[in-house]
Formats: structure tokens, C-alpha cells, sequence
């Protein structure tokens, strides 16, 4: 019903409805015309190639030396290449928008958008030494692919992508005595296939098979030779066109013919592409390009001619075909049928009634209801309807009237889910801001969505539109800092600055939506580049310092490592870093670097205690460390039972390390086994088998006790200054361990215990000799007769004893030992003395 | 098989025990083919406490004990190592790959708790590292014991960190607990106090700051975690405990709830069989752990308590025994028959600790027991201590064990706050003097873990022994008011400060009393998370105005004694503080077990 908008775009091929809009019109340089040059475009509005077409008579302008020039489809120049190598065949983009060069040796060169070179390999020697002829390059089902054709006329094919160079030989073609005329690439699920044009015969190479298959016979009308061959964007459809001008429309497989058309023209064709269609995965018409008009061709043989300046190039699209001309970048495509819905002619859809209605309520014309009551059961459709066509429109006017059709519609809908709406809304921004000239990246949104935003995102990065990109970013909710990341890299990697640099990075980054940024990544990315000034400052500014240490190490920054690593305060990097460094440095070195990090040191300490004993002597040295240092010689001589001869050494480090009770009973300790020696001598031939070995100072006074040597004893005591306390502890076990009971007595009275009469009761019990043991009780301070008759299992005098000192728990204790024994008589004096105790209280 | 970590708790570890458990599945299950595992001795208790055997058998999977010559098994496709990180392991596990290796057959090492390169560059060196398939670690930091006690299982973390200045403890304790975070959410409020103790948090909060984990999650269920030194309370380490699991420990130990008797203590009253503990040998093995029986109420309580319980428990099951005896309906002899299993597992576990109690009663009881006692007793109400002891001195003249010797100096250390010069000098001359001048190694060991010291300004013990009441004049034993029943009259410090923490303004206004005590006092704050599902809000009042116990983590650095966690157990039971604890440790340590770690 609307007679509007762009309609006027529109064509028809019988039965359906095709439309021919302009993207934007391309500034190319001034210097550069198209009608004398190869183009090589990206699909998916990406990057376009031109060098010049040396077939083609040119007045040379400039350096005569062969240049690939890359721009954006806008015309802006993005790189440039200065062909040095040999005679470029042909060139095309790779799915990862690499351009692909093919020389005549076979040769592949492979460059970035910008005319960086990544890599270069060979197809194959055969095809190396043969030259080749002509070289395709085709997508597939496992990436971009590379076939070229030798003089000996075989077919090689290649995937760039697969890790093995090997490239794959496709059977030879049936003999005869002309040559192809032209060639193509079929990827038929995980097989790539050539189809050949010769004469009037189409041959088919298929991998595996020995030799091609031939099919003839394809046409009704008489002509001589196929001289071009097209297929589909989907490897579906085939089209053939002859010397006279017919051309053959039909299924890949050649067993299904949609249509023979008659162009009646006589010049040659320079391109055909399919036109893929919007809604579904079919194809139904071909545009041929001739040098200066464009005829489009359906199934139906229905045509339509536009004419154009000299130089088309189409580049086939999954749902349309652009046109690249001197002047104009257009798109032919299949129209989309909700649009058709909307915008046709007399259309009485519901959608098309919504959109007059809404326009109709903008003009507050009561009209609106009017159109609103034709279809208001059928609201739903409508405005699904409406947000789908604003997703393929591309000029933004009709994209806004579309959406605003669909929010006024809405509007009727009860509980209408808005979710596909907003959907549209950011997918449609996202789309208008690549399809802007300084981005020029014209996607219609099927390819949007097949592409998936992620990829998009990288290819706006490898364009360096890091604005964009966040801003597309946080528009579509994705993760961001990535880009950031990239963006720092290109800064790294452009930027020679280092201050500069590190400064600007930080700003960035200091923004807390950024997360999971990686200084090192970057740091190392820096590194690579040989700048390792600016590694640092950026390491610098990682908080996560353990990540810091293997960049660190690799930079040679030792004392940095080993500082990073103890402040992350994991042991285990502590350690691999020092293993790591201790191979590459001076010994010296090594140790002042890890003497300044006392946990370096330590652990250092620690692996070495178990690897190397000497490594651990030498750090205890440079550190002056002289307690340790005796420990060390101290803990050598115990294990190899070579005490006696180090213990001078021993004690000269005690004391530097002043240490002096150390010190001084080392000495001790070599006078007394110096001393042993002499009682072994003498000893020995008294006593027999007597040895004095390895006993300590206690244990040789005991040992002497025991043999009566008391004289001898008693010097030892003097001369060790061996206390009167434990020395009369050890006469007194030495007594009582030989029952000399009267000695002990006698000992007793000797003179004033230093020790008191508690240790020969003690001594006494010990051997049972309750009869002494008492005498001795007799002696003890009051307060402990008690607990000793207690012990001596004495009850009777211990109830006493306890009675006097008016100690209540005592006599609680006794009782309970009483009530086991069962001992009628003392427990009832134990509670006739309680209850005496408890009524004074 | 881990019915004792299910309870009604705000925090459940059986998650830990799950989490950590489907570590070590994901791994098994990566490997096909059958499967050996090779067990590091010391891991075959920490595994038993992560691991069903079912985990094994059900893939049929045959377990072997690490020793120097380890029988391969053959028919086995994948033999995996399973060991801690120590170059001492690698030499073994060498000479069994190079002796053994055979195209049939893949190694695998899989480290507990860390993948060492150490280690790994020992086996480089030995040139078998290429003979591994897999080399994969085992994160297992802490190990549920209790439905509330989580240990490390480390039994030389302080010995590491103080004498060796070795930190990987406190990094791993660290790393575990961030895992405890990723499991129970982040922790918002923070205390601790001592050098170890920070450098535990330091290390969480910067492994935390990585997790992103952390900061997605709800509110988590741990409200608060105070980290506190085993270095600020060295004597309640020292000390002897008196309740009955400190008893069972010092006397017997106790591994990973395991303890091991020797099975003619049990002859008599071994009669029934059905019961938790297993006859090997000679050894009768009883699994010691709130899923026993009479355990969970004994445990806790002080020894001289233990004898009522037991009886009152032997009355109990008789009644009940002979109640149903009379009475003969059907109805009756049915709910008897149901009674029966739980009846006879009570009996059968009051037999069992009836005849543990007598035989702790036995010792207890010995003169040497109850004098070591008395005098370290004395030590802590401060009686001469800045004296050598005679005590400590009769003891060396009789050549008593080196090691109770040793702890007794280190108990008056503790409780004078260092000792004086002439005295510390005095001790070693004595020590040399009687066991020989190697003594001097171990007490260097002793000396730089802390341990030994001389005197410093303040006499912090002596200070907190009046301000925090770490001693008190009455004892009381049985149905205790105070945590001090714990060491008959003493409360070990770490206990008390939690105590006080809990108060209002608790730490604000212990800060400047345990100023004093070694190390900084530090307190910190992770940012609360905005989570919709979160629960009430942290403060105290708010938190016992809902009535929900507040979670508090409390992590010994160093190791804890049964006593302490005993003392925190009473705590808990107390509804005025309305806390539930989670008591983590890097090793459950008596006063045997931790001397020994310092000596070695």
C-alpha cells in the first residue's frame, strides 16, 4: 500500500523482487583506476586488493615496479606492498582476511591487511618446477584453500589453515589437444573438487579418483567452448557461459538444468556471480558482469541490464552480491520478504497496514484506527514483522520509521516480550557504526549474526578501532579488556616512548571496569620487541607479583626476580627462581643477591642442607654467620664420628659467634675425652674391660662412683665445677644402688644435705627399704613428711603426719587410697581427724 | 563413611571433604586403563580422611604402601605415586621407575599438597622425569577432621616457619584458606595477632585479591576469622592437658581420629565383635570421632569427670537392659530387638573407654606423673621461676628422659617470659654436663624457634595471668563455669583471647593487653559483598539479635592441643556467646608431639 522509501531500488524478476541499493560511494585515490587493475576483495565488507592487471596495456604512472595496494571499502588506503618477488598469478583473502599471493613458481606469500608479510611457503616442489598457469583461492569447510594449475596442467589443492604443507594432487585430465578455457573450486562437505571448462565438455577432478570424468552434453543450443564458469557462494549452484553467449544455469552436480539463457551478446563476460538469497540458503539468479554493464539473470531466464562506467567488480556475498566500481559501492539483493511485506506496492499485509497506521497517528490523523481495526488480531505478526525488516534495511531513516512502527504496534500487544526488540535496537546500532565510511565495514545483519559479535570485535581490533571496539563491547555486554589489551600491544609495538607509553597504558588500565587485565602479557609482548626498558616499567605495574617473575627472569633482571618472588611469599616460585638464576650467575653474585631477601636465603639454606652441605658452609660465611658455621662443622663431625678432633674448631667459631657457654663446653668436652683416654689406661688394667668413652661428664662421675674410684670422682666434680647438689645425687644413688645402707647413713650425717633428705628417702623407696626410708622421712621438712609416708605407702604415719599440718587434703587423699585397701580401723581415725579438722575450721 | 562431619552446623565441612575428594576422582578418571596407587606412608591417614575406600574399590583400584622397595604389581596399565613434595620421596620413587619400567605400564606422580620443582628437577636429574605421564598436585591444604576441626595435617609447620624460616607453611595455610573461601564465601572481618599468623592472611588476601571467584558469590557463612600464633602461647603447648582426648593423645596419640592400643589392654573386655574398633594383631584399632558413641560427650571433659560418665552410662545400658527384661509384650521385645544394635554399640563403647580411662588412671596416678605435674604447675602461678628449679635440677641429676627435662625448662621459659642469662647458662652447662655436649644442637633448635630465650622487658605471662585470668583460685572440674577446667585451673591464652573477642568491643580492647605477647596485632576487612541472597549482617548485636550463631573461624598457625579446642568447644556451648566455631590448625599437637617437631 505505501508508495515510498526504497522502493524505487527495486526490480523485478519474474516472480520475485530484487533490490540494487548504494552502500556508500568509494573516494579511492586519485591515481588509481580500477579498469586497469586486478582486484582481489574480502567477503564480508572486508579489505580489497588492487594491483595492476599486467595483461592490460596501462600508461605507466609512477614506478613501473608492481605494487599491491590494499584499501578498506571506502577507499581508504590501509597498506601497501612493493612486489619484489617473482610474477604474481593471483591473489585472493583467506577467511581470517589474510591476503594470499600466488607467484608462478608456486610460491605463496602470505600478508596481514596492512601489507605485512606473516609467511611464505611453497605449494609444492612439482608445481614449483613445472610454473603454474593460474592459481584460485577458494573457502572450504576446513578454512581457505589455494589450488593452482601447472603448465603440465595439474591441479594442486592446499589448506592454509591445516598444519601439514603437504598439498593434495587431483587426477590428471583426460587427454586431448586444446587447453582449458577456465576453471573452478568445489567444496562438497569435507571434499574440495575442480570442475574444468574445455571445448564443450566439463570435466570434474575428484580427489582420489584416477583419472576426471567428463560431462557433455550439457546444452541444447549449439556453441563452440565454455569460457567461464561460476559457483555459488554455497558450492550449489553452477553457471556456464559460452563463447556465444549462451549461459547454462544448473545444480553443481550438472544433473539438473534450471534454465539455458541466450544473452545475444557477443563480448566477453569479466565476472558472474550468484545472488544468494536473504530468507534462505538458495540462489536464484546470477549478475554478469560485462566491462560496462551488469546483466542479471534468473532461473526463470527474466534478465534486467544496468550500464555502468567501465570496471564492475562483484564480490559474492552469502545473501547478495556487492558491486565495486570507480565511483559506486552497491549491493544486489534477493529482497527480503518481510520488507516486500511492508513496502510493496498494494501490499495488504498487517505489517504494512501498521506502518501506514502509525505514520497515520504521527500525523494525528484518525485514520490510524482505522487501519489499526483491519488487522488487529494480527498485531503480532506485524511488528515481529517490522523489527525484522529494520534489521535489513541499511539506510538508518527507514530503520528508525520501521522501529518506531513496531514500538507503536507493540504498544496493542498485551505482555509483549520486548526482549527481540532490544535486540534489534543494539544489533542495529552496532550495524550502523560499521557500516560509517571511517569504519567501512558494510555487514547486512545475516552476516552479522553468522559471523557472531566476537569476531567482529576482532576484526574492529585488527583495524585498530579500539574506540569502537570497548564501545561495541560494553554495548553488547562482552568482555572488553581484551581490547585494551590490544590496544596496548599496538602502543608497545608503535610507540617508541617508553615513559610515554607506560604512562598512557596505566591511565587506561587504572579504570576498575577493566578486569583481568594483564600487565605481563603486555610486558612480554614488549620483551619480544626488543624493548625491555619498557617490559620493566610495565612489570612495575603488575600487582600480582608472582606473574612478574618468569618475564623477569627471562630479561635477566635476577635481583628483580628474586625480590618479586619473595614478596609474592610462595616458597615454590622462591625456589625455582633461585634454582634458575643460580645457573647463570657468578657464585658471588648469586649470594649478595639472595643475602638481601632473608627468605630467599632461608629456603636457599634450606634446598642446599639437602643438595650440597658446602654450598650451605659458604653462605654461612659470606654472612659471617659463625654459630651456624659451628653447627655446621658440629653436626659433619657427629656424622662422621669425628668429633674429638673438631671440637676445637667447634668451639673457635662458638666463639666468634659469641657464643661463650658454647665455647667453653667444647673446650670442656675435649678436656674430658682427653681425660677419658687417660682413666681407659688406667682403669683398664684394674678393673678389666672398663671404658669411659663417649660418657659424659655425669655419666663418667658415675661410672667412677660406681667402680669406688671416689678420689678420682671427686676431681672430675672440682675440676668441671660440676654442682655439690647433683654430685651428692649422684653419691647418694650410687649408695642405695648398692644397698650400702650405712654408708648412705653415714653420708647423710656427714654434713649438711645441699639437697635436703627428700632424695634419700626417694633413693631408699626406690630400692624398697621401707626401714631406711623412714629414718629418712623423720629428717624432712614438716610440710613434706606427709606426701613421702604417703608414698612410702606409710598410711598410719601419713594420717598423722597429716593431722599435725592440719592438711585436710591430704587426709582426703589418704582416704581414698584407704577405702581401696579396705582398712576399717584407719579410715574411721582418717574421719574422726576430718571432722576434728573441719569443726576448728 | 563420613557420617562424623554431618551436624547440624551453619558450616558444613563435609563440602571440604567432597570438594577435595573429587579432586583426587577427576584425576583417577582421566587415566584409563587399571590402575595402582602408590601411597607416601605419612599421606595414608590424610588420605583415609578425604577419600572413601569405596572411591578405590569401586574402580578397582589396589593401594600399596611407598618403601624403599615397593613390589610393583603387575597388570597394573597406571601406577600412581601419590607423595609429598620431598626430594627424599623422589630418590625411592627413581630407582622404582628405572628398575621397573616396561612399555606397558605409565607412572604418574601426583604431589600433596604442591607440585615442587625441586623435586621435579631431582627426577630430571635422575633422568626419569620423562617416564611420568601425568605430574599433577592434589590441593589438599586442610583436612576435615571433626565436623568442627580442620587441620593441615602439618606437623612441622612451626618447626619450618620458626627455625627454618622456611614460609611454604604459611603459603599453603594461605592457599588453603582461599579454598575455604571459594567453598564458604569470602570472610568479611579479620583479627589476628602474631608474625606467622600475618603472614598467613597477607598471603590469602593477595591470593584472594586473584580470585575472581570470591567476589561473585553470595554472603558466605564464616563471619569472622581470628588467626592467632602458636609463638603468642608456647606454654599451653608445653602444658599437660587434663581432658580426656588431650589425656588420650599425650599418652597414646591420636592419628586422624585413629587410635592405635595395644590389644592386651582390651583382652578382658574384648568380647563382642560388631563394633568400631578393629582387632589387627596385636594392635586394636578404635576410631576415635563425633560419630562415636560415648566419645562426643567424653571427649571434652576433664579426666576426673570421666569416671562419673562412664558409670552413669553402665547404669544407663543395664536399665535398659533389664527394663525391657521384664517387661515381655510383643510391642515391647520389638522395640527392644530395634534398641538392640544401638544398645550394644553404647556397651560395647563404655567398655572400650572404661578400659582407656583405667589405664590413663593407672598413669596418672604414678608419682612421677603427678610431681612433673605439681611442678609445672607451679610454673604457671610464676613460683620461682626466675631461678633454675630444683625440681628440674633433682631431675637431671637422676638422668631423667631428656625430653621431660626439656619441656619442663621450656614451660619455666614460657611462664617467666625468657629467662635470665645466668640461668639459661646454668641450664645448658647442666644439660651438657649430664647428657653430653650433642644436647647443645637441640637446644640451639630450641633457641631459634623461640622456644628458649632470654628475658625481655615485659613479663607478658605474668601480666595475662592477672588481666586475663589465666589461672584461677578455685578449681573446678566437674560441670565446669570456666574454660580453665581444660588444664585443671589454667586457661590457655589463645582460649581466653577468643573469649574476650567475643565480647562487645572484644579486640578493640584486647589490642593493647596482648601488645606484649610477640609479633603484631592486626585486624583487617574484606569488602562486603552486595548479594541479594545474603544473610543478616555480621555485627554482633545485630547478629545475636536474629539469634543465629555468629561463625568464627579461628586458626591456630602452629598447631593446636586438644585442650584448646576442648576450651573452644565450651565456649561454643555457652548460648550467651551465641557463636559457633570452626577450629583450624596446622597439626593437632601435645606436648610430646610438638617438642619433638622442634628437636628434629
Amino acid at each position: 500500500m505505501p508508495i515510498m522509501y526504497n522502493t524505487g531500488d527495486w526490480f523485478v524478476l519474474r516472480p520475485t523482487t530484487y533490490r540494487k541499493f548504494d552502500l556508500y560511494p568509494p573516494e579511492w585515490p586519485l591515481d588509481l583506476d580500477l579498469e586497469y587493475m586486478s582486484v582481489a576483495c574480502a567477503p564480508y565488507g572486508g579489505p580489497v586488493a588492487v594491483t595492476r592487471d599486467p595483461n592490460k596495456i596501462v600508461p605507466v604512472k609512477g614506478t613501473a615496479k608492481p605494487v599491491i595496494r590494499i584499501f578498506d571499502t571506502a577507499g581508504q588506503e590501509l597498506g601497501k606492498i612493493w612486489w619484489n618477488h617473482g610474477r604474481l598469478i593471483s591473489m585472493g583473502w583467506s577467511d581470517t582476511e589474510e591476503l594470499i599471493c600466488v607467484q608462478e613458481d608456486a610460491l605463496v606469500f602470505i600478508y596481514d591487511m596492512f601489507g605485512n608479510e606473516k609467511e611464505s611457503y611453497c605449494i609444492g616442489q612439482e608445481a614449483s618446477e613445472t610454473k603454474i598457469l593460474d592459481a584460485k583461492i577458494f573457502q572450504s569447510s576446513a578454512g581457505t584453500g589455494i589450488a593452482v594449475m601447472t603448465t603440465k596442467h595439474r591441479v594442486f589443492l592446499k589448506h592454509t589453515s591445516s598444519k601439514d604443507f603437504r598439498s593434495r594432487l587431483l587426477p590428471e585430465i583426460p587427454k586431448s589437444l586444446t587447453d582449458c578455457t577456465c576453471w573452478e573450486i568445489v567444496t562438497e562437505d569435507r571434499n574440495s573438487y575442480c570442475l574444468l571448462g574445455r571445448e564443450r565438455e566439463v570435466i570434474k577432478l575428484f580427489p582420489g579418483e584416477s583419472v576426471g570424468s567428463v560431462i557433455r552434453n550439457l546444452f541444447d543450443k549449439p556453441f563452440e567452448r565454455i569460457i567461464l564458469m561460476s559457483v555459488s557462494y554455497n558450492h550449489q549452484n553452477l553457471a556456464l557461459y559460452t563463447n556465444n553467449g549462451i549461459v547454462w544455469m544448473g545444480s553443481i552436480d550438472m544433473k539438473q538444468k534450471y534454465c539455458e539463457f541466450d544473452t545475444g551478446r557477443k563480448d566477453i563476460p569479466k565476472q558472474i556471480e550468484w545472488i544468494m538469497n536473504v530468507d534462505n540458503d538458495q540462489s536464484e539468479a546470477i549478475v554478469i558482469a560485462y566491462p560496462s554493464f551488469l546483466l542479471v539473470v534468473n532461473r526463470n531466464g527474466d534478465k534486467n541490464l544496468f550500464t555502468y562506467d567501465p570496471a564492475i567488480f562483484l564480490v559474492a556475498e552469502m545473501d547478495g552480491v556487492r558491486i565495486l566500481t570507480n565511483t559506486s559501492h552497491e549491493m544486489i539483493q534477493k529482497l527480503p520478504k518481510c520488507v516486500q511485506n511492508i513496502f510493496a506496492i498494494n501490499s495488504q499485509e498487517p505489517s504494512s497496514f501498521l506502518f501506514e497506521a502509525q505514520k497515520k497517528y504521527q500525523d494525528k490523523s484518525h485514520q490510524a484506527d482505522e487501519y489499526l481495526s483491519l488487522f488487529r488480531d494480527r498485531m503480532n505478526v506485524a511488528v515481529d514483522e517490522c523489527i525484522e525488516a529494520a534489521g535489513y534495511e541499511f539506510c538508518t531513516a527507514t530503520q528508525k520509521s520501521l522501529m518506531r512502527t513496531a514500538y507503536f504496534g507493540k504498544g496493542f500487544i498485551p505482555a509483549h516480550n520486548p526482549d527481540e526488540y532490544i535486540r534489534m535496537l543494539r544489533t542495529l546500532r552496532v550495524l550502523n557504526a560499521l557500516r560509517h565510511p571511517r569504519i567501512a565495514v558494510p555487514l547486512t545483519i545475516k552476516q552479522f549474526l553468522y559471523l557472531k559479535p566476537e569476531i567482529i570485535l576482532a576484526r574492529l581490533v585488527f583495524r585498530k578501532h579500539y574506540a569502537i571496539a570497548i564501545q561495541v563491547a560494553k554495548h553488547l555486554k562482552l568482555p572488553e579488556s581484551w581490547i585494551l589489551e590490544h590496544w596496548a600491544y599496538h602502543k608497545v609495538m608503535n610507540d617508541r616512548n617508553d615513559i610515554e607509553v607506560a604512562r598512557k597504558i596505566t591511565e587506561k588500565f587504572k579504570n576498575p571496569s577493566v578486569e583481568g587485565i594483564s600487565f605481563c602479557n603486555i610486558a612480554e609482548k614488549a620483551h619480544a620487541a626488543g624493548r625491555d626498558e619498557l617490559a620493566i616499567k610495565l612489570l612495575e605495574l603488575e600487582p600480582r607479583t608472582s606473574l612478574q617473575v618468569p618475564l623477569l627472569l627471562k630479561l635477566g633482571k635476577y635481583n628483580r626476580a628474586v625480590q618479586s618472588a619473595t614478596q609474592s611469599g610462595d616458597t615454590e616460585l622462591v625456589a625455582t627462581v633461585l634454582l634458575e638464576i643460580k645457573k647463570k650467575m657468578m657464585l658471588t653474585n648469586f649470594h649478595m643477591i639472595i643475602r638481601e631477601y632473608p627468605m630467599a636465603l632461608n629456603i636457599y639454606k634450606k634446598i642446599m642442607n639437602e643438595w650440597s652441605r658446602t654450598a650451605l658452609y659458604d653462605i654461612y660465611n659470606t654472612e659471617d654467620d659463625h654459630k651456624s658455621i659451628a653447627e655446621y662443622h658440629f653436626r659433619n663431625a657427629l656424622e662422621s664420628k669425628s668429633l674429638e678432633s673438631n671440637l676445637s674448631t667447634i668451639a673457635n667459631s662458638y666463639t666468634q659467634g659469641r657464643r661463650n657457654i658454647e665455647a667453653e663446653l667444647c673446650s670442656d668436652t675435649s678436656k674430658l675425652m682427653k681425660l677419658q683416654k687417660t682413666l681407659n689406661n688406667k682403669y683398664s688394667s684394674i678393673y678389666g674391660n672398663v671404658t669411659f668413652l663417649g660418657l659424659s661428664i655425669h655419666e663418667t662421675i658415675e661410672k667412677l662412683l660406681d667402680l669406688g674410684e671416689f678420689k678420682e670422682a671427686e676431681k672430675i666434680k672440682n675440676d668441671f665445677k660440676v654442682p655439690d647438689r647433683r654430685f651428692w645425687w649422684l653419691r647418694i644413688l650410687n649408695l642405695s644402688s648398692k644397698y650400702k645402707w650405712d654408708e648412705l647413713e653415714k653420708f647423710a650425717k656427714s654434713k649438711k644435705s645441699p639437697i635436703g633428705y627428700e632424695p634419700f628417702v626417694e633413693v631408699c623407696l626406690k630400692q624398697n627399704n621401707l626401714t631406711e626410708a623412714r629414718k629418712y622421712i623423720l629428717k624432712c621438712r614438716d610440710d613434706r613428711k606427709t606426701h613421702w609416708y604417703i608414698r612410702a605407702e606409710l598410711y598410719e604415719e601419713a594420717v598423722d603426719a597429716a593431722f599435725e599440718q592440719r592438711d585436710i587434703n591430704s587426709l582426703y587423699v589418704i582416704q581414698q587410697k584407704a577405702n581401696t585397701l579396705g582398712n576399717r580401723q584407719l579410715l574411721d581415725k582418717i574421719i574422726t581427724y576430718i571432722a576434728m579438722l573441719s569443726s576448728k575450721k | 563413611m563420613f557420617s562424623y562431619l554431618q551436624s547440624q552446623r551453619r558450616v558444613n565441612l563435609q563440602l571440604l571433604q567432597e570438594s577435595s575428594c573429587q579432586q583426587l576422582e577427576l584425576l583417577l578418571d582421566k587415566l584409563e586403563g587399571t590402575k595402582a596407587i602408590i601411597l607416601d606412608d605419612v599421606l595414608l591417614g590424610p588420605l583415609g580422611l578425604v577419600a572413601p575406600p569405596s572411591l578405590f574399590s569401586e574402580r578397582g583400584i589396589k593401594l600399596l604402601k611407598l618403601e624403599k622397595e615397593t613390589r610393583m604389581p603387575k597388570d597394573y596399565v597406571n601406577i600412581i605415586y601419590l607423595v609429598r613434595p620431598l626430594v627424599s620421596i623422589m630418590d625411592d620413587i627413581a630407582g622404582q621407575v628405572l628398575k621397573n619400567s616396561d612399555k606397558n605400564r605409565v607412572f604418574h606422580l601426583f604431589f600433596v599438597p604442591r607440585r615442587s620443582c625441586l623435586c621435579e628437577k631431582h627426577l630430571e636429574q635422575k633422568g626419569v622425569y620423562g617416564s611420568f605421564g601425568m605430574v599433577e598436585e592434589l590441593s589438599w591444604n586442610f583436612y576435615p577432621i571433626e565436623n568442627d576441626v580442620i587441620s593441615m595435617e602439618n606437623p612441622m609447620a612451626f618447626k619450618d616457619v620458626a627455625i627454618d624460616g622456611d614460609p611454604t607453611a604459611l603459603y599453603q595455610a594461605a592457599v588453603g584458606l582461599v579454598q575455604l573461601q571459594r567453598i564458604y564465601g569470602r570472610i568479611p572481618k579479620i583479627y589476628g595477632k602474631g608474625t606467622m599468623a600475618q603472614g598467613v592472611w597477607e598471603r590469602a588476601k593477595k591470593l584472594g585479591a586473584e580470585e575472581k571467584l570470591l567476589s561473585t558469590g553470595e554472603r558466605g557463612t564464616i563471619d569472622q576469622i581470628i588467626l592467632l600464633d602458636r609463638q603468642i602461647d608456647l606454654l599451653s603447648a608445653f602444658a599437660t592437658q587434663l581432658t580426656y582426648e588431650g589425656l588420650i593423645d599425650e599418652f597414646y596419640g591420636v592419628k586422624q581420629n585413629k587410635l592405635t592400643l595395644p590389644a592386651e589392654l582390651f583382652a578382658k573386655s574384648n568380647e563382642r565383635d560388631g563394633s568400631p574398633a578393629h582387632m589387627t594383631s596385636e594392635k586394636k584399632v578404635i576410631l576415635l570421632n563425633s560419630g562415636e558413641t560415648l566419645y562426643p560427650e567424653l571427649r571434652n571433659k576433664n579426666f576426673n569427670e570421666i569416671g562419673k560418665i562412664l558409670s552413669r552410662s553402665a547404669k544407663d545400658i543395664s536399665a535398659a537392659m533389664n527394663a525391657s527384661s521384664q517387661e515381655n509384650s510383643v510391642q515391647e521385645m520389638k522395640r527392644l530387638v530395634d534398641k538392640l544394635p544401638a544398645l550394644l554399640a553404647q556397651k560395647q563403647s563404655v567398655a572400650n573407654h572404661t578400659t582407656i580411662a583405667e589405664n590413663i588412671r593407672k598413669q596418672l596416678d604414678a608419682f612421677e606423673f603427678t610431681d612433673d605435674l605439681a611442678a609445672e604447675q607451679e610454673f604457671m602461678m610464676c613460683e620461682d621461676i626466675d631461678k633454675p628449679s630444683g625440681y628440674i635440677e633433682d631431675l637431671m641429676a637422676k638422668k631423667a628422659d631428656l625430653k621431660k627435662v626439656l619441656r619442663l625448662i621450656c614451660i619455666q621459659c614460657a611462664a617467666a617470659s625468657g629467662f635470665k642469662e645466668k640461668v639459661l647458662t646454668y641450664y645448658k652447662r647442666e644439660l651438657v654436663h649430664v647428657y653430653g655436649i650433642e644436647v647443645l644442637l637441640k637446644i640451639s633448635n630450641l633457641e631459634k624457634a623461640g622456644v628458649l630465650y632470654t628475658q625481655s622487658e615485659s613479663r607478658a605471662y605474668a601480666v595475662l595471668r592477672k588481666t586475663l585470668n589465666l589461672t584461677v583460685d578455685e578449681v573446678i572440674e566437674v560441670n565446669p563455669k570456666d574454660i580453665s577446667y581444660v588444664h585443671s585451673f589454667y586457661a590457655p591464652l589463645i582460649a581466653r583471647i577468643v573469649e574476650q573477642s567475643l565480647k562487645p568491643l572484644g579486640w578493640q580492647s584486647l589490642k593493647s593487653q596482648i601488645n606484649n605477647l610477640p609479633g603484631p596485632t592486626f585486624e583487617d576487612f574484606q569488602a562486603q559483598l552486595i548479594g541479594i541472597g545474603g544473610r543478616h549482617s555480621s555485627t554482633p548485636s545485630e547478629g545475636s539479635s536474629l539469634n543465629i550463631p555468629r561463625v568464627v573461624l579461628v586458626f591456630f598457625v602452629g598447631g593446636c592441643t586438644f585442650a584448646e579446642i576442648a576450651a573452644l568447644r565450651f565456649l561454643a556451648q555457652d548460648e550467651d556467646n551465641n557463636v559457633e566455631f570452626v577450629i583450624a590448625t596446622t597439626k593437632i599437637i601435645n606436648k610430646n608431639s610438638f617438642l619433638e617437631s622442634l628437636l628434629q
